[in-house]
């Protein structure tokens, strides 16, 4: 088990990282989904009118793939922290493209979303390809860095 | 599809049946009683699938009556666009063009078809519904379309039942499309909903037609599907030895987008290139493969209109009766559909083979007179000659409220006001009215309701300004004061206009002199004038500037005009308050000789 208060161990500090960075990721895409859904709630023509069904495919993007990816995060680090034989050589990457992607794709939708030309989104959704790049990149790197079972 | 289904059924009930005689071998009644439920259902399976093979079939038939959606021509439709337009969908979506012409349903439907009963000269006819479909009952209308053509009515016509296919209609009135032939011919039920009244009335007296008149059924295929629905290709069939079937198709039902931005399909094949839609939303340039009418010169955007909204000759009959009207949005209008115009060979053309042609279209002064034909009276105006005006100056598709689609910055003087600028100073020195009176508005005076359409004056847009010399000719369109100060002389008229713009006095007769100009287009004018004067007798500014009592003894006069139109519009004008007010009765002495010198021209305006 690695120790996370150890910040001589490095699976420690990645296991911190993870953890932080998922729950405060999860905390700020579940207030967006507050406010998606207030938006709807108080009937926004800025979210609502049909010119700004791309918004609000976007921004609902937003809020998934955020939501979703902070808790990709919290699970990784529990990964981390519960498997015994991981093949750390690969732990380095997976880490920064897991947290890259949990950035770009979120940031990419939601950047995106908030201007649109009319059935596109703008210029930021061009953060979505590399981010969702980066993640299937990750999902590689952690998958491999899956060792045999400790038992 | 629905042989499958049956042969699946039967083979299911043919294994349960099997079952159970299995089982009844050990228990015989239950067995039995087993049995007899499976046949049951099995009866019943096979009834219900029967009755849904004849829904489907009857929509498969209601389907067929109804123009086909085809994407040729480089159309796509409006579908299509409404992927990467939704708000211009939308804004598109709200207005009356679009509901020009609909397949018939519940939803688009406004008339009451719950089994009624409605007679016009001799013939009955029956609106109803089957569920969700409407129907209608009528004389058979090839019938009483072939016979009209030969000009009697249709006494003996077989009756039959037709599910009405489609509708088209706005605010004012919805009318209604039956399948009449092979194919998806289609013909006028003769009655029309008027969605305001919310009752039936004949069709025929919605317009101003001269009472002999007959029915005057229309076919939707050959004339209202040019602008009624987009790229409308009549297709007539061959071997077609009735004239009457079609295999008419259309890019889409009712007015749509690439009726004005044109066809589609290359915009479409373009864009789906993500780096040139990018570049086109960074850079703002002008997008090349398609039209905006907003970014055309003003003679360009107008005449996108026009091809519809203006009486045009069409030189492209022969290709447009297979693959649709040859003009296309941007390009010169006169190329394919040369405007009929006053003074022109072809207005002169149409009128040695109809006589009637001019009056049914223009006033003496050749002005427009008839509604939806707003091109005619613009081409006719200095501001559109002169300067720049077009129907985008005051109008808009998608930022304006549905009913006269004007732009919403423009509603009021201000669409005046964009070139007259000056004006705005002090338009009391040049109106001679009070700043908030309707005198002092600028449409009143120089753009008057001397248009008629669907039961109502509509306001001309050939722009000029007051002029008396109009009215002097028989049959003359009416000066836009006299239209407010209906009580008041031509003679009153041409003082005020003499002496506060300079106008040259013109030689009037007795009568005009003596004679409210109100009175004598009501009771002496020909049928358009009547039908004009009655609704300004309705009018709140004319009521104020000629005092409710006087309207009231003139409209009562009308009630019992020979055309239908004009005595609906005189009951609508004469409105419970008038009828309240009276007013005193009309001098016989001047009343009579103005009814016998009533102008009893057979009018059928061409609205």
């Amino acid at each position: 088990m690695p120790s996370e208060g150890d910040p001589t161990d490095p699976r420690g500090r990645l296991v911190t990282r993870h953890l932080r960075f998922g729950w405060w990721t999860l905390l700020a895409f579940t207030v967006l989904g507050l406010g998606l859904e207030s938006a709807h709630g108080l009937k926004l023509g800025w979210y609502l009118r049909p010119a700004s069904e791309a918004r609000r495919l976007m921004l609902t993007l937003a809020h998934a793939h955020g939501t979703i990816l902070a808790l990709v995060n919290i699970s990784f680090a529990q990964y981390l922290r519960a498997h015994d034989s991981i093949e750390l050589r690969f732990v380095p990457t997976a880490s920064w493209t897991l947290l890259a992607a949990t950035v770009l794709l979120p940031l990419g939708f939601f950047v995106g979303g908030f201007v649109v030309h009319g059935s596109d989104p703008s210029i930021g959704a061009w953060l979505i390809p590399p981010g969702a790049i980066l993640l299937i990149l990750a999902l590689y790197f952690i998958a491999r860095s899956v060792g045999p079972s400790s038992r | 599809m629905l042989a499958g289904s049956l042969i699946a059924f039967a083979v299911l009930i043919a294994i349960a049946g099997a079952f159970l005689l299995e089982k009844g071998r050990r228990r015989s009644g239950t067995s039995a009683l087993l049995v007899a439920i499976g046949v049951l259902a099995a009866g019943a399976a096979v009834g219900l699938t029967a009755r849904m093979h004849a829904a489907a079939q009857a929509e498969q038939t209601a389907a067929r009556s109804v123009p086909a959606t085809r994407s040729t021509e480089g159309y796509v439709s409006s579908e299509e666009c409404r992927a990467c337009h939704p708000e211009e969908y939308a804004s598109w979506h709200r207005t009356y063009h679009r509901t020009m012409t609909q397949v018939a349903t519940p939803d688009t439907v406004v008339a009451d078809f719950s089994d009624r009963w409605q007679s016009y000269r001799g013939q009955r006819y029956r609106v109803f519904r089957r569920g969700d479909e409407l129907w209608v009952d009528v004389p058979d209308p090839v019938a009483t379309f072939v016979n009209e053509w030969k000009g009697f009515a249709a006494i003996s016509a077989p009756r039959v039942e037709r599910r009405v296919s489609m509708v088209t209609g706005s605010h004012h009135m919805q009318v209604f499309w039956v399948p009449a032939a092979e194919g998806n011919f289609n013909l006028t039920f003769p009655f029309v909903w008027l969605i305001a009244d919310h009752r039936w009335a004949p069709r025929k007296d919605v317009f101003l037609d001269y009472p002999e008149r007959l029915h005057g059924l229309q076919d939707w295929n050959r004339n209202c599907i040019f602008c009624h629905a987009t790229l409308g290709q009549p297709r007539p069939q061959p071997g077609n030895a009735t004239g009457m079937i079609f295999d008419t198709q259309v890019a889409d039902l009712g007015i749509a987008c690439e009726a004005c931005h044109g066809p589609g399909g290359d915009h479409v094949a373009a864009n789906t290139n993500p780096l040139r839609r990018y570049l086109l939303h960074l850079t703002e340039r002008p997008e090349t493969t398609i039209v905006n009418p907003a970014r055309l010169d003003h003679r360009a955007a107008t005449e996108v209109c026009a091809q519809c909204h203006g009486i045009t000759d069409w030189d492209d009959l022969p290709q447009r009766t297979y693959t649709g009207a040859r003009y296309r949005p941007g390009a010169r209008l006169s190329d394919t559909q040369p405007l009929i115009h006053n003074g022109t060979d072809r207005l002169r053309s149409k009128v040695a083979q109809d006589p009637s042609y001019y009056r049914d279209r223009f006033w003496p002064d050749g002005a427009i007179r008839v509604s939806g034909r707003e091109f005619n009276g613009l081409f006719d105006s200095r501001c559109y000659q002169r300067g720049e005006l077009s129907c985008l100056s005051c109008h808009s598709m998608h930022d304006s409220e549905p009913t006269y689609q004007l732009a919403r910055d423009k509603h009021g003087d201000e669409a005046c006001l964009q070139c007259h600028g000056s004006m705005r100073r002090d338009v009391v020195a040049h109106t001679h009215h009070g700043a908030d009176s309707k005198g002092s508005r600028c449409v009143n005076c120089h753009m008057p309701r001397t248009v008629y359409g669907l039961l109502r004056a509509m306001r001309n847009h050939h722009i000029d300004s007051p002029d008396v010399s109009l009215d002097t000719a028989r049959g003359g369109r009416p000066n836009a004061c006299n239209l407010c100060h209906l009580d008041r002389t031509l003679a009153w008229t041409q003082e005020h206009l003499v002496e506060w713009y300079g106008r040259r006095p013109i030689e009037l007769t007795p009568d005009q002199e003596r004679l409210p100009v109100g009175l004598a287009l009501a009771l002496a004018g020909d049928a358009p004038q009547r039908a004009i004067a009655a609704w300004h007798l309705g009018w709140l500014p004319a009521q104020k500037a000629t005092g409710a009592s006087w309207a009231g003894p003139v409209l009562a006069e009308l009630m019992a005009d020979p055309y239908a139109a004009v005595r609906y519009i005189a009951e609508h004008s004469l409105g419970p308050e008038l009828r309240r007010s009276q007013g005193q009765p009309l001098d016989e002495g001047v009343k009579r000789p103005l009814l016998q010198a009533r102008d009893t021209t057979r009018f059928n305006l061409a609205e």
